[in-house]
């Protein structure tokens, strides 16, 4: 017995050890660092053949070089910048599967275009093309790379690495169909005239043409050379990729395209038509096994800051580069002055917040109410001035939060029941109480827009009064067991409200307390969050709460267009198919002047506010958030278009010495007079 | 009552632990089963112009009734309020003893605090433009009053939100949740819900496990192979997973995860549990002579099982099935607390756990959860613990 | 009356089958009784479970026929057998407090056998009759035993209780196995003595099974020793007695105790063991132990059975009735 028990504790000690022995070294075992490769080992690929055209000489150009500066010129260089990710990303690849993580801002961040917008006028200002100029019909942009752009391992930006970026991104081999599509059809040829004089040929002319064609590169010397391979598409798709790739269409393809379009016509009504058949073509494409040999490769950039090492799972870290070809340019000095970012993986959020309470991260997002009014009211850190809390008004688009009714929905296609409901719902108080009062209610549903957002229209508010009579013009004239009311059919007025994030649970609590008031009930319906995103593209709610993220001008086609209505997997949510909106959709889509499409906007906004086929909700139009003293920031504190302090604009920086000095006295706990604790900055707050 | 059990049930009075928790915990179930009475927000008489109404029972009784403008349901505690205001009508009405139902959210009044807040704010701006005017008076002085001051309004500010911490006065005497729902209430009818669920399941999956399990073992060959396959595989499924899988399909068809859907699938992927003692014991019985002279005596097959194996394993049944329901509760628990549980709008103890941590500021949440928790557990496994000794007096021992 | 013709029962193991009862036949005459005697392991309990087919399934087989009123048993199907098991033949059992099941009180469990065969008794019927048949037992106070359960009542009580059961739906045939061996000498004497009784009033046939010879003398009309699965000698139990004629029969009589032996001088035994089911040959298989030497012809060729008398059958290998003759000679 003895010896048994001492053979297993042996072993029960010894295995400890190891774990212990193991986890302690893990750390220099698995953190993987980028590879330096010296500027005269790298191979240069063979260059893409200058196009036959002439560079024109009658063109307008534009260098953007009127605007202000936006960054602070007291601005030091220096300092880790900590922050958190919820979860590692699956890989490092700009395209293919599973590159669209969360993670991917980060990286397309160091990614510069060919121009770049201004954040405080959204005029264009120069990035990797020192001028530009449109041609007179607005189908080709030209630009003039600026010369001294460069790689991050030292090799300059020339016009093959756009050709380069077209060309992969149009390849089978990135394993990316949107991308495919999309540099199929919304670019349709780029020209080299020299080494940094390109123009980007677009297929029709379109609004907001420059930032349309303003492609960013991709480094060709890196990638290198591509390859030909011989592929299988269908047919029609075939012969629009050999029209696009300037390619005659061979003789066999012809006969098959005959033979297929003649038994389309000839095949009898009822009958199936035809299956389209497949051809093989031969495409241009990256190296075999792109995706796998590219998973976590770290690629060069035009941008400030690179991967320098990560541990899979844990944490990535990035580096300044400190020759940064565009540190003195006008627009780019003074910014991106942290010499490390270092992103570390903190799946929940709660200890995310300790850690940041601790020091540990610079900056948390305070945008939740419950954490700004409740969780972060009182922060030692912040009574003692080591910390500041901050809630800064913005003006950019909006995303859209809003509440979608399911028109297919046997019930829901009643207009005057849509509006009971809409009356029903008491948005106000629900912001009143659950978000403690300071989120705003949305009026439209793209907010922010500058002039494309509509200046008068206001969202219907809670009315009792008007939801009876609504409700009782639906049929719903009697009250059931429960307070809940019927229509003659017996069926009770009681909706599924489906939604994805559990935090929203009590704000919808708050809607569903004031509906039952007036008879309405409604179910709540969540579930996992990939589940519930699934569920409503699938149009499977009754009522889906919900919210889309912002572009740079409303975007009415995906919500709204009758081609998606009644069809799964699309952003149709509340299966609109009207015939009007759709006919302004389309005209919003390819107007090319400004005032139109703003006219058209508004127009659409009216249009949509008569249906009803959803509402808007509320809008958060600041960011909020706590940060350490030791992080500074220009005296305008922020841009209007920025995310927080710390994001892609890279407007702050890092005081070391002061790093140093606060990290001392908060072992002391000696407190720093005369520091505001908090801020509150609403310049520019309310229409502009 | 059969003197074996007579005795067992004996020797379990004697445990007073156990006795006193079966006391408690049949207490408490009582309290829950009644929730409507204990907890609610309707009246649970309501005396108007000579008619009595007993709304808590009834139908949705509309305000118009009682003369109020509105035609929905009445609000009982406004009602009160107006009776109160007018004793010479004669009107009454009494309320449970916690005004609130689980669903019902409490609306903060406002305009007292924010009077309050008013004042206080104009008591340390004066105090501060004194100081200010005062040109002896250091920096660091008008920095503390700044900060007292933030710290007193933010006192009173954050009475205007909810969660809010107990009070006697407001009669929520476990404070409220972040979306001002009284959390005494929550407990209770969660309780009920959790303990409906783990009963139910306990007897589907007890009848499931018998049938089964006492096939296998009587049967035995070739059915007993196969089912012994069949469970190793079910048991291998990762029960988080089927349950999101089986979300989104009952979802596509049109139903949501309700109270028996989730029973369903924890039936189905829980039920394997009792077969193998089932199997165990029945192959122990059959061999037992009684069993041959039952069939001696002309007993079939089932009657032999269900008349002669299964009176024999009860005691095997019974000091399982509190450990059991604890299980089914933790399961549930947990369940609510990673969101895949019951529907959101459903008083639960997996969502107050999750509530609690997320507003762990407001230690009230987390600490009644917990505490009731812990005292239901500590009951069931007491109560499970006596059974097992009253079934089972050995002492534990070893040999040398 | 019943009447068992070779009657083999094999079981299945793993990897091989065995016989316990090789070709056993005898008749069993109404109102007789007829004692199965014999070692451990020669077979006498399998033969009474292969009469009701209650061998465990499905490693046991019976071949042979067992015929109650000309019907083979058998060949019945299961529903069939259900009816005569308890009905037409009874069986009670070695052990009583295993054989009782301990949950059930004693009138649950003599009220079963009534439910059992006849559906459409009231529960009050089947109370009286139960009481009827623990009074027709000897059991004092009946309405008292009928609440109690098993392990309260007293070995020879349990026993009486199984008789009770056993013979509730007054059975045509009764097989009692071993019924005495695990009750006092007293105890043994009044069970009997009780079955001998009920015996005469039911004009029933009993098989009784032991291994107790004097048991077989007090008790049976007609005696039928086994060994090794098959059937070595019957006669009727006078005869039997005064002259044993297998070597067997005669070994076993022989380590009978006599109050005539004087004190203290060593028991007579049978040498050697009940060879194993799996090592069974086809021939004389008393032969190794009779001490008398056998051929491999003798070992391996079955022996015929000889009727010696109209009631005395006897399986005899030749070198044993040699062997046999000539001592009785000397």
């Amino acid at each position: 017995m003895k010896k048994y028990l001492t053979v297993v504790g042996f072993l029960f000690f010894a295995s400890i050890l190891t774990i212990i022995l193991l986890a302690a070294r893990k750390n220099t075992f698995l953190r993987e660092t980028r590879e330096n490769i010296s500027i005269a080992d790298i191979k240069r690929p063979k260059p893409f053949p200058i196009c036959d055209e002439q560079w024109p000489t009658d063109l307008v150009w534009h260098n953007g070089m009127d605007q202000d500066i936006f960054s602070d010129p007291k601005a030091t260089k220096g300092g880790t910048w900590n922050t958190s990710l919820t979860s590692f990303p699956p890989n490092f690849r700009q395209v293919g599967p599973d590159s669209n993580s969360g993670f991917r801002g980060a990286m397309d961040d160091n990614d510069l275009g060919l121009v770049d917008v201004h954040p405080v006028t959204q005029k264009l200002i120069p990035a990797l093309a020192k001028e530009w100029a449109i041609s007179k019909d607005r189908t080709i942009v030209y630009f003039k790379i600026d010369p001294d752009a460069k790689w991050d391992d030292g090799m300059p930006v020339i016009a093959d690495d756009f050709i380069f970026r077209l060309k992969a991104m149009r390849s089978p081999g990135i394993v990316a169909p949107w991308y495919n599509q999309y540099y199929s059809t919304m670019v349709s040829d780029i020209l080299k005239f020299d080494k940094h004089k390109i123009a980007v040929k677009l297929p029709s002319p379109m609004a907001d043409t420059v930032l349309k064609a303003a492609m960013r590169p991709l480094p060709y010397h890196y990638y290198g050379e591509l390859r030909e391979i011989r592929k299988k598409y269908p047919l029609s798709r075939a012969i629009s990729y050999l029209k696009r790739d300037n390619k005659e269409v061979p003789p066999n393809i012809l006969k098959i395209k005959d033979e297929y379009e003649s038994s389309v016509t000839s095949a009898k009504e009822g009958e199936k038509t035809p299956k389209e058949p497949s051809v093989e073509i031969t495409v241009e494409d990256v190296e075999a096994n792109w995706v796998k040999n590219h998973n976590w490769k770290i690629q060069p950039r035009t941008g400030p800051y690179n991967i320098s090492s990560f541990i899979k799972g844990k944490e990535v870290t990035f580096e300044r580069n400190k020759n940064w070809w565009a540190k003195d340019k006008k627009y780019y000095k003074n910014r991106y002055n942290v010499d490390q970012i270092r992103y570390t993986v903190i799946r929940d959020t709660n200890l995310a917040f300790e850690k940041f309470k601790l020091g540990q991260l610079d900056q948390f997002a305070l945008l939740l109410p419950n954490y700004w009014h409740s969780k972060a009211k009182y922060l030692d850190p912040v009574d003692r001035g080591y910390m500041q809390k901050l809630w800064f008004y913005t003006q950019k688009p909006e995303g859209s939060s809003q509440i979608s009714f399911n028109l297919d929905h046997p019930r829901l296609k009643d207009k005057n029941l849509r509006l009971g409901i809409i009356y029903a719902l008491n948005i106000q108080n629900m912001l009143d109480t659950v978000l403690y009062g300071d989120y705003e209610r949305s009026e439209t549903f793209h907010e922010g827009y500058g002039e494309y957002s509509h200046p008068t229209l206001k969202a219907r508010r809670f009315n009792p009064q008007k939801a009876i009579e609504y409700f009782n013009k639906a049929g719903y004239t009697k009250i059931a067991r429960d307070g809940v009311r019927i229509n003659d059919k017996g069926e009770i007025l009681s909706f599924k409200i489906l939604y994805a994030a559990p935090f929203h649970t009590q704000r919808i609590l708050a809607l569903q307390n004031e509906a039952k008031k007036l008879g309405l009930h409604l179910e709540l319906d969540n579930f996992d969050t990939t589940a519930v995103f699934k569920a409503m593209l699938n149009k499977e709610h009754e009522i889906a709460w919900h919210g889309w993220g912002a572009g740079l001008r409303p975007q009415y086609r995906g919500q709204f267009h009758q081609s998606f209505a009644h069809k799964k997997q699309n952003n149709n949510l509340s299966n609109l198919d009207d015939d009007e909106v759709s006919q302004m959709i389309d005209e919003y889509r390819f107007a090319l002047d400004t005032p139109t499409r703003v006219e058209l906007a508004h127009k659409i906004e009216e249009r949509l506010f008569e249906l009803a086929p959803a509402v808007p909700t509320y809008k958060v139009p600041y960011f909020r958030q706590g940060l350490w003293r030791w992080v500074k920031y220009p005296p305008f504190i922020a841009t209007p278009s920025n995310d927080m302090i710390m994001d892609a604009y890279g407007l702050f920086w890092i005081d070391v010495e002061l790093q140093k000095e606060i990290r001392a006295k908060m072992t002391k706990k000696e407190i720093i007079y005369d520091i505001p604790p908090l801020i509150k900055n609403t310049r520019y707050k309310g229409a502009p | 009552m059969n003197p074996i059990n007579q005795q067992r049930w004996q020797r379990f009075s004697k445990n007073k632990m156990a006795m006193l928790s079966l006391k408690i915990f049949l207490a408490l179930t009582i309290i829950s089963l009644l929730s409507e009475v204990f907890f609610n927000d309707k009246a649970l008489v309501v005396y108007y112009k000579g008619e009595m109404h007993f709304p808590f029972i009834q139908n949705a009784i509309p305000a118009k009734t009682f003369g109020l403008e509105n035609e929905s349901e009445a609000n009982y505690l406004e009602l009160q309020k107006t009776f109160r205001k007018k004793p010479e009508d004669g009107n009454w009405l009494m309320m449970p003893f916690i005004p609130y139902h689980y669903r019902s959210i409490t609306k903060i009044d406002t305009e007292p605090i924010d009077l309050q807040l008013k004042k206080t704010e104009d008591f340390y701006s004066k105090q501060i433009k004194e100081l200010q005017i005062d040109p002896n008076a250091n920096k660091e002085k008008i920095y503390q009053l700044k900060l007292t001051r933030n710290q007193a309004l933010g006192k009173l500010d954050s009475q205007k939100y909810h969660p809010l911490p107990p009070s006697l006065a407001r009669k929520h005497f476990l404070g409220t949740d972040s979306t001002g729902r009284d959390i005494l209430a929550q407990l209770s009818y969660g309780y009920r819900i959790a303990i409906a669920f783990a009963i139910i399941l306990l007897i589907i999956n007890y009848i499931i496990g018998i049938a089964i399990g006492c096939a296998m073992g009587y049967l035995g060959s070739w059915y007993d192979l196969l089912m012994q396959r069949v469970i190793e595989v079910l048991s291998n499924i990762p029960f988080l997973y089927i349950i999101i899988i089986i979300a989104a399909i009952l979802r596509s068809h049109g139903f949501t995860m309700g109270f028996w859907a989730l029973v369903g699938i924890y039936v189905s992927l829980g039920w394997m549990g009792m077969t193998w003692y089932m199997r165990t014991a029945t192959l122990k019985e059959k061999s037992r002579e009684y069993v041959l002279a039952a069939r001696a005596a002309g007993a079939s097959d089932t009657r032999i099982v269900f008349k002669h194996i299964l009176p024999n394993v009860v005691s095997l049944l019974v000091t399982f099935a509190p450990f059991s329901i604890s299980g089914s509760i933790i399961g549930l628990t947990s369940l609510d607390f990673l969101g895949y549980g019951l529907p959101k709008d459903y008083p639960s103890w997996g969502s107050l756990i999750k509530l609690g941590t997320d507003n762990i500021q407001a230690p009230w949440i987390i600490t009644s959860i917990v505490c009731a928790m812990v005292l239901v557990l500590f009951l069931i496994n007491a109560v499970g613990e006596g059974i097992r000794q009253a079934f089972d007096p050995k002492k534990i021992s070893h040999f040398e | 009356m019943l009447q068992v013709k070779n009657l083999s029962t094999t079981f299945a193991l793993e990897n091989e089958t065995v016989c316990a009862v090789d070709k056993l036949s005898f008749d069993l005459p109404q109102g007789k009784t007829l004692g199965i005697v014999g070692e451990s392991g020669s077979g006498k309990s399998v033969s009474a479970l292969s009469i009701l087919r209650l061998l465990p399934r499905p490693m046991g087989q019976s071949t042979g026929e067992v015929l109650v009123d000309g019907k083979n048993i058998l060949d019945m199907n299961p529903e069939e057998m259900l009816k005569i098991r308890g009905n037409k033949i009874s069986m009670i059992f070695q052990e009583p407090m295993t054989a009782l099941n301990p949950v059930h009180s004693v009138g649950k469990q003599l009220m079963e056998t009534f439910f059992l065969h006849f559906p459409e008794i009231t529960k009050a019927d089947a109370w009286n009759r139960s009481l009827e048949m623990l009074t027709k037992v000897g059991i004092p106070a009946p309405d008292k035993r009928m609440h109690e359960y098993p392990h309260q009542l007293s070995g020879g009580m349990r026993q009486r209780v199984m008789i009770a059961i056993a013979l509730s739906c007054e059975p045509d045939i009764l097989i009692a196995d071993e019924p005495t061996t695990a009750l006092d000498v007293t105890v043994q004497a009044q069970i009997i003595q009780l079955m001998k009784d009920l015996q005469k009033k039911n004009n029933m046939s009993i098989i009784f099974i032991t291994h107790d010879l004097g048991v077989v003398a007090e008790s049976c009309d007609e005696v039928l020793v086994m060994y090794a699965g098959r059937m070595v000698e019957q006669a009727p139990v006078i005869e039997l007695f005064e002259k044993p004629s297998h070597p067997y029969t005669k070994a076993l009589m022989a380590s009978l105790p006599q109050l005539s032996q004087q004190r203290k001088t060593q028991l007579q035994t049978i040498s050697g063991l009940v060879p194993s089911l799996k090592e069974l040959k086809d021939g004389c298989r008393f032969g190794p132990r009779s001490g008398f030497p056998h051929d491999e012809e003798s070992l391996t060729k079955r022996p015929e059975i000889q009727q010696i008398t109209e009631s005395h059958r006897i399986e005899w290998c030749p070198i044993c009735q040699k062997a046999l003759q000539e001592t009785s000679l000397c």
